[in-house]
């Protein structure tokens, strides 16, 4: 696949909810380009349409009319199977209620992206490592989620999203659900590691702290990109 | 980490739940596999008890079954002895054969003219020897009864005989077979009308029988048998009892005598040529019977002679397995039913609980099939568990079942049988029961497994 300079391209994109028996347009006709190795934030207010642009970028969502290509891919091409292999190999997700597996430990949820890529077992071990001592919580690898902190649990769903090394890594609002001095570590860990990896993160938030380290900013109102 | 060992940690988040679903699937194996094997234990005593007492195949001169008992003498086999070798020397049915014994069954009517009592009675001429061998039958290493059946006759024995319990205690013989547990008849007053005979058929046997002695105490353990010969005229012999023994039904203990072949042959054909009702074979194994069938019928001439199977001479077993059949298939039809909703239940459960994990697994790359595959492993897990747990209760209760040797009397029997529960008589029962219900189980968690596969990603995102 050809690198190009944008990460997602999105072509008239819009997305029809129905609650209840009312139709509502969450997003009104978004034509947009994300660049690529960037550190990208979508801000806008509550009910502005900033979760469902980032569902349909991250391809657990499909729009109603319009077109995405994300990492050189039309979305709108692709089988359920091959969307799910997709995400598999070139997306992270990082979510603001964090979203581990309660079953899993520290180090099983990291790991659970490479079981799903069938990735060797001696690589997904080295990978796991590596990618928890990156988050600071290599000492709590065999933790379960219930024994960990917000701000720990945060830092292995980020360690989850990063290990298999993904060209993608969305965000929705990481950093609501923690203490301000939390969040702010958060930010400054997700920026570490952007600028290590060369990886495009892309955010949706309201928080202040986000909007004024992003490098590349998309304000969203009503369903549009300003 | 493999399916199952996530489907172990998510069936061990909600303990209670998932101890009660492993419970019911365990009760559920339980209840198939203890009725299952009783019945098992019960068709293959049947089977015993009946092949034991009348061999596996009989061998009648032709038109027997359907005309025979109306005539037996008519349909008796003279040849009896040419066949016996002919079978015996067939090198295709020699190696499955234990035991080739000619018998006559008539009936008539016995008197103990010392104690004034007369019945009806079945009577069934045998060779004593191969009787004893006959009844030692145990290919299913059976334990049918606590009391002992054998009749004690031996061949040189020319008048000996046995009768149930039932018929040594209507006959008022209990005292002169030295019988415990036996009704004493209470005395009744003796018939002294004009019209009563003086002299009664008994006396008839003195000629035969100088030594017997029907006067005096009672204690002499005989009977006076009184059948009409093949040529229709009255004979009479007297049948020295040596024993009384628990014969079974009750039809049997009442009114059946087994007595040497040849008093029932001087019985039943005086002094004309010696016939038999026909021949029993006893196979060493059950499973070579219509082979072997199939064979007599080759080399005997159909025209004159029917060979028939003891399922064909006794109906009854076959509607009893045919009976039991379908009663256990309804229990395991509900047992299976129960288990089935019993872990859509669970599963279903669970389902719902995990929609936001599964939406993220679903984000993560997992495909609809994995999501399948996770839930209806928990399933086979809790099938498995279930099912397992269930065997070895199974195998428990049954084990001391056999071993404290309960006996109960089943409809019309006259013997008390053993209780028993047999797992493995019939190899495929366990296995196929123990994985029945895991599959049960397995299938049951398919319904709720597509479900959870189905949902819109960020529905079960949102479901927090």
């Amino acid at each position: 696949m050809a690198e190009t300079q944008f990460v997602v391209r999105l072509n008239n994109v819009t997305k029809t909810h129905m609650l209840d028996k009312v139709e509502i347009q969450a997003l009104k006709g978004i034509t947009a380009e994300i660049p690529r190795n960037k550190f990208n934030v979508i801000i806008g207010q509550s009910g502005s349409g900033k979760s469902t642009l980032l569902n349909l970028i991250g391809c657990i969502d499909t729009p109603t009319t319009g077109s995405i290509e994300v990492c050189g891919k039309n979305t709108a091409l692709m089988s359920d199977d091959e969307m799910s292999d997709f995400r598999a190999r070139h997306i992270g997700f990082i979510f603001q209620t964090f979203n581990l597996m309660p079953v899993f430990s520290a180090y099983e949820n990291v790991e659970y992206p490479l079981l799903v890529m069938k990735t060797p077992s001696a690589e997904r071990r080295e990978r796991v490592l590596a990618t928890l001592e990156k988050v600071g919580l290599a000492d709590h690898r065999d933790k379960f989620p219930n024994e960990l902190s917000g701000g720990q649990r945060q830092r292995v769903a980020i360690a989850r999203a990063l290990v298999k090394q993904p060209e993608l890594v969305l965000a929705d609002e990481p950093t609501a659900n923690l203490d301000h001095r939390t969040g702010t570590e958060i930010i400054e860990l997700m920026q570490k590691i952007q600028a290590q990896e060369n990886t495009t993160f892309i955010f949706s938030s309201h928080d202040r702290n986000l909007i004024t380290n992003a490098e590349d900013l998309f304000m969203i109102m009503d369903g549009v990109i300003l | 980490m493999t399916i199952l060992k996530i489907a172990y940690r998510n069936i061990c988040r909600n303990k209670r739940r998932s101890l009660m679903t492993i419970l019911a699937i365990a009760v559920s194996s339980l209840s198939v596999l203890l009725f299952g094997g009783n019945i098992s234990s019960i068709i293959y005593t049947l089977q015993t008890g009946y092949v034991r007492s009348a061999g596996h195949i009989h061998i009648y001169r032709k038109g027997y079954s359907q005309y025979g008992s109306a005539n037996p003498s008519a349909y008796g086999m003279e040849d009896y002895g040419r066949v016996t070798q002919l079978i015996t020397a067939d090198p295709v049915i020699k190696p499955q054969l234990r035991l080739v014994m000619p018998f006559l069954a008539f009936q008539g009517i016995a008197g103990n003219f010392v104690a004034d009592t007369s019945q009806s009675f079945f009577g069934m001429g045998i060779v004593p020897s191969l009787f004893e061998k006959l009844m030692t039958w145990d290919q299913y290493h059976m334990k049918v009864t606590k009391t002992d059946v054998s009749t004690g006759l031996q061949d040189p024995d020319l008048s000996g005989g046995v009768i149930g319990y039932g018929m040594a205690e209507r006959m008022d013989l209990c005292g002169a077979l030295k019988l415990d547990n036996c009704a004493a008849r209470p005395q009744v007053k003796k018939e002294t009308a004009a019209s009563a005979p003086t002299e009664d058929f008994s006396a008839l046997t003195r000629e035969d029988f100088p030594e017997k002695n029907t006067e005096g105490t009672g204690d002499t353990a005989h009977l006076d048998l009184l059948a009409a010969t093949s040529g229709g005229a009255p004979n009479v012999v007297s049948v020295s009892l040596r024993k009384a023994i628990m014969m079974g039904t009750k039809a049997f203990n009442d009114g059946l005598i087994i007595m040497n072949l040849d008093l029932a042959q001087k019985l039943i054909s005086g002094r004309g040529a010696k016939k038999v009702t026909g021949l029993m074979l006893q196979l060493n194994r059950t499973d070579d019977m219509e082979m072997v069938k199939k064979r007599l019928q080759q080399i005997l001439p159909p025209d004159d002679y029917e060979v028939k199977t003891f399922g064909e001479v006794r109906p009854m077993y076959g509607q009893t397995i045919s009976m039991f059949t379908t009663i256990f298939g309804f229990i395991a039809l509900i047992m299976g039913v129960i288990v089935l909703f019993t872990t859509i239940n669970t599963m279903s459960m669970s389902v719902m609980e995990r929609i936001s994990e599964i939406g993220t697994a679903r984000a993560l790359g997992l495909r609809r099939s994995a999501i399948i595959s996770q839930f209806v492993g928990e399933g086979f897990l809790l099938g498995t568990l279930g099912s397992t747990l269930g065997v070895v209760l199974a195998l428990v209760v049954s084990f001391t079942i056999n071993l404290m040797e309960v006996t109960w009397t089943p409809p019309d029997y006259a013997t008390p049988i053993l209780l028993s529960i047999h797992m493995f008589l019939q190899p495929f029962f366990l296995p196929v029961c123990w994985l029945g219900l895991i599959s049960v189980a397995t299938l049951s968690s398919v319904f709720p497994a597509r479900n959870a596969s189905r949902m819109a990603i960020v529905d079960a995102l949102r479901h927090n």
